[in-house]
């Protein structure tokens, strides 16, 4: 699982590659914990190469967002796949997120 | 029918009553004709005094009205020359006919104000004249009475005195040429010596008058106007000489009154000429009528020689003057001495005058009083005689009033005495009422008691079954047919996670308040056991939650099951409940601890019991009211009974659950016949009919607990997956759902810091694919967690929970078991 953090035309952007299982989410959160702080700038998390998420990755993204949320940041999650989008929608997360 | 009589008799009274009363006012209606005429005799007989005594007995008598009697009065007393009396008593008459509407007293209402008016004319009270004359005119004139006599003489006064005042008054001449045209309309209808008379009379005042105020031309229109109505007289009544004689004479002399006073001398000389030659001017009348012309004309000698020729003729008849006759004669006299300038003479007409004049005043005084107190004495009567008859007015009248009152009073008695009766009886017919009412009353509370207790009842049972096509592992079927008077038994059952929970009870007591206790069981039930899968820990929180709110010591006795489907495993707890049977290879009691009834005591703790069921048995299941049911006898059905229809159906192979109850059913019914149904009947009959699938695959890994583990996870799942030839998307939804499960065991089965082991077995049959995993942790069951809210917005959306729901979605069905200290969770995929 590939974590890799950038900035994008004034915006911040996570890009995951792999497979975010429980076993990957430890490390994965350690390597997103930057979006945290972001401030004036919106978050992409591109998710493009995203083959797989558990709901260890989901509680990563639903932190990052419950924390940057009252900055006015709006965090969206770009490029996933079929599998991806049916555990947001089971989830309800496609609800709370925004898509591009 | 008292009402009516007592009505009629007051209505008697009373009209009687007020006949009387108005018999003795002497307001009579209508004058006897016969009664009229003797007046009218003594009056034309000159005799004053009987018609004065006539008028007063007669109208006593009730033959006469008052104002006929009061009119006659005055007509007699003015013939008496009691001209104050005559005044008085005309006035009086006036005032009691003025607002009359009879006929009668109309007629006496015109004559009275005509006499009395040419009275006052006579002696120059013109302004009284006019102001007696005139309201009558106007009454008459409003209820249409405008063409009597009497009103056409009323017109000539009333128009004389007008012009007396003011010459030139038009109102005056109008009144006066309608006087006359009435006269004629008169004389042309009936050309009768009365019209004609009373038209002479008319004209000779209004000709007089004008003579006298000096409108000679007006004096001589009238005067010319008598001329012909003499005339025509002549022709017609020939033979009357006296009066055509006296009239042609006055005639003659008014004309020659108005000549002279128009300046043509020689036509009224020859005028006076022509008069001396009727008898007429030889009389004391005529001397007077005489003078006003030789006063006008200036010829004194004369006037003076006749005044002497009348004194002359007043001192034979005479005794005394009064000072009418002075005024008449003396002074007349005594102006025309003066105009002759005979001083002596004059003189001497001065002395006499004063001689008399003393007497006379005194004499007049004397009369006025004599007349006062006639009329005084008079009006007492009447003063009198109108307070007795107002006092006979007011006896009838009290009369009256009291019969009344007597009726009224014997009527309200009569009503008082009828109504107590009815009061009576309608204070019977109430407590009567009111007993029947409260009797419906509590019979409609008992009856609406019931319904709403058997709707309680009924609304909380569950109603379909499964069928044979919708479940492979159990069958099940339940009826409760409640008693007459709602005895509080319930069952319950549904599925969750491939086990059935199930129970049945019965409450204590009946009726609303058992309904009621058996609803609140239900959903306590219910909402307990979706949070805990083990029977024990279900009853002992029921009884704890039922017993803290049960303030009318109730209580129910209950039977909780919780069958495992896959392994037909059953867990079950009893309270006080009677134990069920087991339909299976043989008929017999499932084994049960009695515990206690829940509600009973919050603090027991409820023992928990377990047994394995077979393919193909069925637990029976059923409620006092199936071993109580009584016949006519009061037999009781009886666990014997049961188990004999048990083995019967046993043997029938007919022990699937509907067919079991039906059995069960007819054979109640047949044992109690008609007797009624004291208790509700309840049974459930629930048959495990899972067939163990042959196992087509095995595959199975140990991990520890440790998320990093996941990988291997992965692997044994996509090989789980390509063998079962899963399509993308489903073996997505497996490598989550698995993933998921299994990571949460990992999180909590073992403590913190513990290693521990956890089992993944996948197990595929010909229906579905299966993944067990199985830890030795403490027991912890991941299908009681309380559900996720997945439209929670991001700030409320906890982190918790999340694993178990994707589960849910994904895998068709989800299955813990505790079983010889393992954690069992069973995941399942169905293939078909």
């Amino acid at each position: 699982m590939k974590t890799t953090i950038q900035e994008q035309d004034g915006n911040v952007v996570a890009i995951l590659e792999g497979s975010l299982d429980t076993a990957a989410a430890a490390e994965t959160e350690k390597a997103m914990d930057p979006l945290n702080d972001v401030e004036g700038k919106d978050i992409i998390i591109d998710c493009t190469d995203l083959e797989y998420i558990s709901s260890a990755g989901l509680r990563i993204f639903l932190g990052i967002l419950q924390n940057v949320e009252e900055k006015g940041v709006h965090v969206y999650i770009k490029g996933v796949n079929a599998a991806v989008n049916d555990i947001f929608i089971i989830t309800g997360f496609s609800n709370i997120f925004e898509f591009i | 029918m008292k009402l009516w009589v007592l009505a009629a008799i007051l209505t008697i009274c009373g009209t009687t009553g007020l006949m009387f009363t108005s018999c003795q006012s002497g307001a009579r209606k209508s004058s006897s004709p016969e009664a009229t005429d003797m007046i009218t005799a003594a009056s034309k007989a000159k005799d004053n005094e009987r018609v004065l005594s006539l008028a007063d007995s007669l109208e006593k008598a009730g033959k006469i009205s008052k104002g006929e009697s009061y009119y006659w009065q005055g007509h007699a007393h003015y013939q008496m020359g009691q001209r104050e009396q005559a005044k008085s008593l005309w006035q009086e008459a006036i005032k009691v006919t003025e607002n009359s509407t009879d006929a009668n007293d109309l007629v006496y209402y015109a004559k009275s104000a005509s006499y009395l008016t040419s009275q006052l004319c006579r002696y120059a009270e013109y302004a009284a004249a006019l102001y007696t004359a005139l309201p009558v005119i106007n009454r008459l004139e409003k209820i249409e009475c405008d063409t009597t006599c009497d009103y056409t003489n009323l017109l000539v006064f009333a128009g004389c005195c007008k012009a007396y005042f003011d010459k030139k008054d038009s109102t005056a001449t109008d009144m006066l040429e309608r006087a006359y045209r009435l006269h004629t309309d008169r004389i042309r209808q009936n050309a009768s010596k009365k019209a004609y008379r009373d038209a002479m009379v008319g004209i000779i005042n209004i000709a007089y008058i004008w003579n006298y105020v000096r409108g000679y031309e007006e004096g001589l229109t009238w005067t010319e106007r008598m001329g012909d109505l003499m005339k025509e007289y002549k022709t017609l009544f020939a033979d009357d000489e006296n009066y055509i004689d006296k009239q042609w004479a006055r005639y003659l002399i008014f004309y020659a009154t108005s000549l002279e006073g128009m300046g043509r001398h020689d036509e009224a000389e020859r005028a006076y000429g022509e008069y001396l030659q009727t008898r007429f001017s030889n009389t004391r009348e005529g001397w007077t009528d005489a003078n006003d012309y030789l006063t006008v004309a200036n010829r004194w000698e004369e006037a003076a020689d006749n005044y002497s020729s009348i004194l002359e003729y007043l001192q034979k008849d005479l005794s005394v003057y009064s000072l009418d006759n002075i005024q008449r004669y003396l002074l007349k006299k005594y102006r025309s001495h003066q105009m002759l300038d005979q001083e002596e003479l004059a003189n001497m007409t001065a002395r006499q005058i004063c001689e008399v004049l003393d007497s006379a005043i005194t004499n007049n005084r004397h009369l006025d009083a004599s007349e006062l107190q006639s009329i005084h004495e008079r009006d007492m009567e009447i003063v009198k005689a109108e307070a007795s008859s107002a006092r006979q007015r007011q006896i009838y009248t009290g009369l009256v009033v009291a019969i009344l009152i007597i009726a009224f009073t014997i009527y309200t008695v009569f009503r008082h005495r009828a109504n107590l009766k009815l009061r009576k009886a309608h204070e019977e017919l109430k407590v009567a009422y009111d007993q029947l009412e409260e009797t419906t009353a509590q019979k409609a509370a008992i009856e609406s008691d019931l319904r709403i207790a058997s709707g309680i009842q009924m609304g909380m049972l569950p109603e379909k079954f499964p069928t044979r096509a919708e479940r492979d592992d159990v069958q099940l079927y339940a009826s409760l047919t409640p008693a007459k008077e709602v005895g509080g038994d319930l069952f319950d059952f549904y599925f969750r996670d491939e086990k059935l929970f199930f129970c049945i009870g019965d409450v204590s007591g009946k009726g609303v308040p058992a309904s009621l206790f058996m609803a609140v069981t239900r959903s306590t039930f219910r909402t307990i056991s979706a949070h805990e899968s083990m029977p024990d820990r279900i009853v002992t929180i029921m009884n704890k939650t039922i017993a803290d709110m049960n303030k009318n010591h109730m209580f129910v006795t209950l039977f909780v099951g919780v069958l495992d489907l896959p392994t037909g495993r059953l867990r079950y707890c009893n309270a006080g409940h009677d134990a069920p049977l087991l339909v299976g290879a043989g008929i017999g009691e499932l084994p049960c601890d009695s515990n206690i009834p829940v509600g009973f005591m919050p603090t027991w703790k409820y023992s928990l019991q377990e047994a394995q069921i077979f393919t193909g048995t069925t637990i029976f299941l059923f409620t006092d009211g199936l071993t109580e049911a009584m016949d006519a006898d009061n037999a009781q059905f009886q666990m014997e009974r049961i188990n004999d229809v048990a083995s019967r159906a046993l043997a029938n192979q007919q022990q699937e659950p509907h067919q079991l109850i039906d059995q069960m059913t007819d054979a109640v019914h047949q044992f109690v016949g008609d007797a009624e149904q004291s208790d509700d009947l309840t049974m459930m009959a629930i048959q495990y009919i899972r067939e163990q699938s042959d196992v087509l695959m095995r595959k199975n890994i140990v991990l520890a607990n440790d998320t990093k583990e996941v990988p291997k996870l992965q692997t044994l799942v996509d090989e789980v997956c390509e063998a079962m030839e899963f399509d993308e998307k489903t073996s997505m939804q497996m490598r989550i759902a698995i993933e998921e499960a299994v990571v949460n065991v990992m999180d909590y089965a073992y403590p913190p810091g513990q290693r521990g082991e956890v089992t993944i077995e996948a197990t595929s049959t010909d229906g579905c694919l299966k993944f067990t995993i199985i830890d030795s942790g403490k027991p912890f069951d991941p299908t009681v967690q309380a559900a996720v809210d997945t439209s929670l917005p991001a700030r409320e959306r906890r982190i918790g929970g999340l694993g178990i729901h994707i589960v849910r979605q994904m895998m068709d069905s989800i299955n813990y078991e505790r079983m010889d200290n393992l954690n069992v969770l069973t995941l399942k995929k169905n293939l078909k």
